[in-house]
């Protein structure tokens, strides 16, 4: 199993004058699957990007092994109050399975690792993989040029051949070929775990993964959490109460 | 089309090198700038953006958006100038001066065009935008292209051209240099 380890510490995201979420602390480690549960409107797909880069933090910081991917200046925003009626954060239902590793609700300041943003940046790239029903795909391309041409900002090169396989254990086997913009919502949604997996990053962002699948993509989705164990982490956003059994831990974001 | 409408209005009037220098960067210029609206507008649109921000540097989506403009507007350079030079009667003087004023231009044009795309497209009301932020890095470019293809045709000494082509280069250098040092910024928020 990778040794890897996310950390945030006093998270917060806002828009505008609203608080999605705040005060948030994680400490992940290598193997560990976290549910992020809660309402429509409740933060969990702002979490997941926030957590990857897409939107930066307004307050608070991220860091994997210590490599600080983004962080705000405590200056900027005045630090938040536990007792703030719009710190939108709920106590965890469960306790976390094991010490020091979870979610936690923590008043403790947050002490982050200054560090170059753009080391940050290439950190984020190659170690997060995020898919979300959100992330549009080049609908006219197929779905083997999709996954080169992401494979190649990757910097990685890969053959069609290569594609193809990804096509299949993805379950797109013979639709691969075809332009994106004929796929299905589940296929759509099957090509972008097999994108957010392409690079096999530690960490793994999955947001609402099961949206439009069939119980075959299921299947799907339940062998990449394996290997996922396996590689590293996973945070799983859904309010579907039958996909809670993925995480080893869920952490409920309140409205 | 511009440039067979500018060709048929001005088909009985004899035009000015200074005037076709104008009307040549016209057109030169709405081809540069129609597209601003396939490169990095078209990602915030498409929703494709994000994909980009996961697997890509952001230097490296910069350098690929200004190479794609850099070679859409090449490409259409290959039609237009010909026709230009058909329908609006330019006889060129000094081919190396105008050759090099063409590429030196449309290498700055692709390089501004693809920053003010940029922004843009991270603004909320894009038409309204498109204008107001393309204006202060492309006026300068545009000035200094026109002298260069006048001095091409022969309405301006030698020296000027080669002094715009300078100039030119300096202004592509220091607003590329600008865009990648920027662009994290705008790329990521």
């Amino acid at each position: 199993m990778v040794s890897i380890r996310l950390q945030a510490s006093g998270l917060g995201r806002r828009f505008g004058a609203r608080w999605v979420f705040r005060q948030l602390d994680l400490n992940l480690a290598g193997g560990s699957v976290l549910v992020v549960s809660g309402a429509n409107g409740s933060g969990k797909s702002t979490l997941l990007k926030v957590l990857s880069g897409l939107l930066p933090a307004t307050e608070g910081s991220i860091d994997i092994d210590n490599v600080v991917l983004g962080s705000s200046s405590a200056d900027v925003w005045p630090s938040a109050d536990p007792k703030d009626p719009n710190t939108g954060i709920r106590p965890h239902p469960n306790p976390p399975p094991q010490a020091g590793e979870g979610v936690k609700e923590s008043p403790q300041a947050r002490e982050a690792v200054k560090e170059s943003p753009q080391a940050g940046e290439g950190v984020s790239r190659n170690m997060i993989g995020l898919t979300s029903p959100e992330l549009a795909l080049y609908g006219a391309l197929t779905g083997i040029e999709n996954y080169r041409f992401l494979a190649k900002l990757r910097g990685q090169s890969t053959t069609v051949t290569q594609a193809e396989e990804a096509m299949d254990r993805a379950g797109l086997g013979g639709r691969g070929h075809d332009r994106v913009d004929t796929y299905s919502t589940g296929m759509k949604q099957r090509l972008r775990l097999a994108l957010a997996t392409q690079h096999q990053p530690p960490i793994l962002l999955l947001d609402e993964p099961t949206a439009g699948m069939d119980d075959a993509g299921r299947k799907v989705l339940d062998g990449i959490l394996d290997d996922q164990r396996r590689r590293g982490i996973a945070l799983f956003a859904t309010n579907d109460t039958n996909e809670y059994r993925y995480g080893d831990a869920r952490l409920h974001l309140g409205v | 089309m511009t440039v067979v409408a500018m060709g048929l209005a001005t088909a009985n009037s004899a035009l000015t090198p200074e005037g076709q220098a104008g009307l040549l960067w016209v057109a030169l210029v709405f081809a540069g700038v129609t597209g601003l609206a396939r490169g990095f507008v078209l990602e915030e649109e498409q929703g494709t953006a994000d994909l980009l921000r996961l697997a890509a540097r952001p230097s490296a989506a910069l350098a690929g958006k200004m190479l794609f403009h850099g070679a859409l507007l090449l490409a259409s350079e290959v039609i237009l100038i010909p026709l230009s030079l058909l329908f609006l009667g330019i006889h060129v003087e000094d081919w190396l001066i105008f050759c090099v004023g063409i590429i030196n231009g449309s290498i700055g044009l692709a390089v501004c065009v693809t920053i003010s795309g940029a922004l843009v497209a991270r603004a909320g009301s894009r038409g309204s935008l498109v204008g107001v932020l393309s204006l202060p890095v492309l006026v300068p470019m545009i000035a200094m292209a026109v002298s260069t293809t006048k001095a091409g045709l022969g309405a301006a000494a030698a020296t000027i051209g080669w002094q715009g082509n300078v100039g030119m280069l300096g202004w592509t250098i220091a607003i590329g240099a600008a865009g990648f040092w920027l662009f994290d910024a705008i790329w990521k928020e």
